[in-house]
């Protein structure tokens, strides 16, 4: 039995804008969002349709790894890592081109830019450890990926959980990430929040 | 992202390219068995 996931998607993501794809729940948001970060793969999927990188038709979005960055809703990362150390992890694994200095420039950089100073060397925590809040751990899930600096940003539901302040500077972050050149994309639950 | 200087050295935290995403007719069906 076939059933139809997505059906006739057309759009464009377009760079220095925030796009944000609004739907109810299991209409298919966070399936679009990896399909097009590619990230979608399964042999019991069948995919059609065209997609165009920079104008120019692709078929595999994973060529283009280096430059897609994706958010997930849960945040990954460490109960009892801090987000420095949760970067400096990152910087190691990913800026394999970096030395060591140049990659701590980066990660202090990161922090500054997205305002962790004060909890930079506070556990990221869970439900058994106390740590940084949610809004503090949204903004290190999302400097985990800036760190590789992405041109296009996927964030799949980044203000669930989160109060509706703290879900608006998040928003204004991602804002202000587009204003600078990303192209963002992100599925959103509450628009309102 | 801003351009800052750290530690005398400037960091560019701005996209290497500009990326644009263009998708038309996508359709996705899955096979349930």
């Amino acid at each position: 039995m076939d059933k139809g996931i997505l059906n006739k998607c057309t759009g464009v993501f377009s760079p220095n804008t925030f796009t944000a794809i609004v739907g109810p729940s299991g209409c298919g948001k966070t399936t679009m969002l990896n399909l097009l970060s590619g990230r979608l793969l399964s042999k019991n999927l069948t995919l059609t349709g065209e997609l165009y990188a920079n104008q120019k038709p692709t078929n595999d979005l994973n060529e283009f790894g280096e430059k897609i960055g994706y958010v997930m809703q849960n945040d990954v990362l460490l109960a009892t890592f801090t987000p420095r150390e949760c970067f400096m992890f990152i910087a190691n694994m990913r800026l394999i081109n970096l030395n060591k200095q140049e990659k701590h420039a980066k990660v202090e950089e990161l922090i500054a830019i997205l305002g962790l100073s004060k909890c930079a060397d506070t556990y990221v925590g869970n439900e058994l450890i106390r740590g940084v809040s949610g809004g503090e751990k949204k903004r290190t899930s999302i400097g985990v990926e800036l760190l590789i600096n992405p041109s296009i940003l996927f964030l799949d539901e980044p203000t669930t959980g989160l109060d509706s302040t703290t879900a608006l500077h998040v928003i204004q972050f991602l804002n202000k990430l587009a204003k600078q050149g990303r192209t963002v994309v992100s599925t959103i639950h509450q628009p309102s929040s | 992202m801003e351009e800052t200087v750290a530690n005398g050295r400037q960091f560019a935290f701005k996209p290497v390219d500009l990326f644009e995403l263009t998708f038309v007719n996508l359709n996705v069906v899955a096979h349930v068995k």
